[in-house]
């Protein structure tokens, strides 16, 4: 019996389409969570109240941001439970090897973020319907509150790169924790401790990305991060053994 | 068809035995083909290669011959020398074994001639 | 022609070695059994064979090529163990679909009609299932799965007797229609032995014995008898098991080959000729300490 030719892609993929399937749980936990961040924001996300004499004002602000971060939060538990040992598990009795289990990863994370981002945009949307119904309309400021279907898309777009940028770092988080326990503390405790110490970094980190103003470069660089992100994560699990 | 695998005897010279039993009682005949290993293997669940060994034993005494492309075929006369042979070695050692079991016994020769009278007598009768 | 090469293969854990230098070769499309104790180093072995964990050092080849990460001989070989998971957004015969793209030569028809045999409920999700179903389940992907190589790891763990004895046949009757290479590893050897034509006897990670299966059951002998006299004949030979059987008698089990000539000798002397059980021989080869149980009873 000749051993037979088998492709790399072609493995990925079928590993893909069947962890697709595998982990619709965790897709039905994202609208979950955005229904969940859905409501909370129909309770405004700020109020301001001032009042003198026979007047008074109350300025509630609702935002969908809720949503977004909520969304953020899902991609990033979920880029970080694919690396451990019950979701590697899954593939121990498929046809593979290390890196069809990653490049089938990734595959399900950048759908994972592609939906997210969609299904959270559409929710800002979805909040907007429901204030423009349920509040008094006549005291509503539309402050941004008819989007064109430009910023929808543009909307959209940025957040499903945010979203498969935070993928790319849970992933890779999770993979220097598989590969050495220690890592569980020493991300945070540096993290922490870089913050601390440069105090502007958390700032000039987010102004790198999104300091400019053009869609294109900021794509361009999330996506380049993402890549090596991606990259070095496969690079730490090569050697790593199954089922360990 | 179950084998005895706690028997002192391999597997395969059971499968040969049982073989030569199918050939005494004719249910395979002269001439006939026999048994593949592989039919031999499903129907006892064992592995293909102790079939065959099983088959080359009574290849080795001609009681089957290879007819080539189309397996092993019992050979003429194959019946009269089995019990040729059963008679000779079996019942031989059978013998043997008895004798040795009666001299342990203190059995005396007279003795154990009459107990062999004795079952003859009895299948007779039955 | 060989399909899994071994040299000198080591596993380390830290100080302990799970596989020691071990050397050896696998058939093609033969059924091997490997047998060992527990922690004799069994799963080690067919873990590495099947690419998941990397040998400390020395050879191994499966199909020519180093199994480890290797999407090839992924490919080709399946390993079957009580580890394996599967969402439980599957239902059982979900499973069963969703295995036929990854293995070339699945056979659809033939694992539907196996679970159907086995009357398994197919809505049920496979983290739900009893010990014994599972084993079950698991060795239907296994047969199924036609793989080139297919390994099995203590299939039979939990199935009552009629499932084991459903099992190896179910085995046999496809091995026998379509031929591929086998191994099945069990503590046990009794129960598989007839469908084996090869046996790999590994202990502490070391290899004890890889012989024809046919062979291992003429391979030893037992004596028992009057102390004396057995010993007269054993003196000076290598014994692979003794015990004190009863006040002056005495059991030794040693290679048949270093007594044939006085087989008949041995007979008339009173002594009886017995033959070992394949797997009590297994047991005496695999003894990690002088004696048996026995003695430890004997010190109190």
């Amino acid at each position: 019996m000749s051993s037979k030719k088998v492709s790399l892609m072609s493995i990925s993929f079928k590993q893909y389409s069947y962890k697709l399937r595998a982990h619709t749980g965790l897709l039905n936990r994202l609208l979950l969570t955005q229904i969940l961040a859905l409501l909370l924001s129909l309770l405004g996300t700020s109020s301001m109240g001032a009042g003198s004499g026979q007047l008074s004002v109350t300025v509630r602000s609702y935002s969908a941001n809720m949503v977004i971060v909520f969304s953020i939060l899902w991609v990033m538990i979920v880029a970080v439970l694919l690396t451990t040992k019950p979701y590697k598990q899954i593939e121990m009795p498929l046809v593979g090897n290390r890196l069809t289990g990653n490049l089938s990863d990734v595959g399900l994370l950048m759908t994972a973020s592609v939906f997210a981002g969609i299904t959270s945009t559409l929710g800002g949307v979805l909040l907007r319907d429901i204030m423009y119904f349920i509040s008094d309309r006549s005291t509503m400021a539309v402050d941004g509150f008819f989007l064109t279907l430009t910023d929808l898309m543009f909307g959209m777009v940025v957040a499903i790169l945010c979203l498969g940028l935070v993928s790319a770092m849970g992933y890779f988080i999770g993979v220097l924790v598989q590969a050495n326990k220690a890592f569980a503390i020493l991300i945070p405790v540096a993290t922490i401790g870089a913050l601390r110490v440069y105090t502007h970094l958390g700032q000039s980190v987010v102004e790198f990305y999104i300091g400019n103003v053009s869609l294109l470069l900021f794509a361009l660089k999330v996506m380049i991060t993402s890549i090596i992100l991606f990259g070095v994560s496969m690079m730490v699990s090569h050697r790593m053994e199954a089922n360990q | 068809m179950i084998l005895n695998t706690d028997s002192m005897k391999p597997i395969y010279v059971q499968i040969a035995e049982w073989l030569e039993g199918e050939i005494l009682s004719e249910n395979i005949k002269d001439e006939e083909r026999i048994y593949s290993q592989y039919q031999l293997a499903e129907m006892f669940t064992i592995n293909p290669a102790t079939a065959a060994k099983g088959l080359n034993i009574l290849a080795d005494e001609a009681i089957v011959y290879k007819k080539r492309g189309l397996g092993m075929f019992v050979s003429p006369n194959a019946k009269q020398f089995i019990l040729t042979r059963r008679k000779s070695q079996i019942l031989g050692q059978m013998i043997k074994e008895l004798v040795m079991e009666a001299n342990r016994l203190e059995v005396s020769k007279s003795e154990l001639n009459g107990m062999i009278q004795q079952v003859r007598r009895e299948n007779e009768e039955e | 022609m060989g399909v899994i090469h071994g040299v000198d293969l080591t596993k380390s854990y830290g100080k302990l070695k799970a596989i020691d230098h071990l050397t050896f070769e696998i058939e093609q499309n033969k059924i091997t059994g490997l047998i060992g104790r527990n922690g004799s180093g069994k799963t080690t072995l067919l873990k590495m064979v099947a690419g998941y964990l990397i040998p400390t050092s020395g050879e191994l080849k499966v199909f020519s090529e180093n199994p480890f990460n290797s999407l090839e001989a992924s490919a080709n070989s399946i390993l079957i163990d009580d580890t394996m998971t599967f969402s439980d957004s599957f239902t059982l015969v979900d499973i069963l679909k969703e295995m036929t793209p990854f293995y070339a030569n699945w056979n659809s028809s033939l694992a539907l009609g196996l679970f159907d045999y086995y009357s398994l409920n197919p809505k049920q999700p496979h983290s739900n299932l009893s010990k014994g179903s599972k084993s079950t389940f698991n060795s239907i992907i296994g047969i199924a799965s036609r793989a080139p190589l297919t390994i099995f790891d203590e299939p039979t763990t939990g199935m009552d007797s009629a499932a084991r004895k459903d099992f190896y046949r179910a085995l046999l009757k496809d091995y026998l229609e379509y031929p591929r290479t086998i191994i099945l590893s069990s503590h046990l050897l009794s129960e598989l032995e007839g469908i084996l034509e090869d046996i790999l006897l590994i202990n502490q990670g070391t290899k004890r014995l890889h012989l024809p299966a046919l062979e291992l059951k003429e391979l030893a002998v037992g004596l028992r008898g009057n102390a004396q006299a057995v010993i007269s004949f054993v003196e000076g030979k290598k014994i692979i098991y003794q015990e004190d059987f009863a006040q002056g008698s005495l059991y030794v089990v040693l290679k048949r080959e270093l007594v044939q000539q006085q087989l008949e000798q041995i007979r008339q002397s009173g002594l009886e000729v017995l033959s070992v059980a394949t797997d009590d021989l297994c047991v005496y080869l695999t003894a990690k300490t002088k004696g048996g149980i026995d003695d430890v009873f004997k010190k109190g």
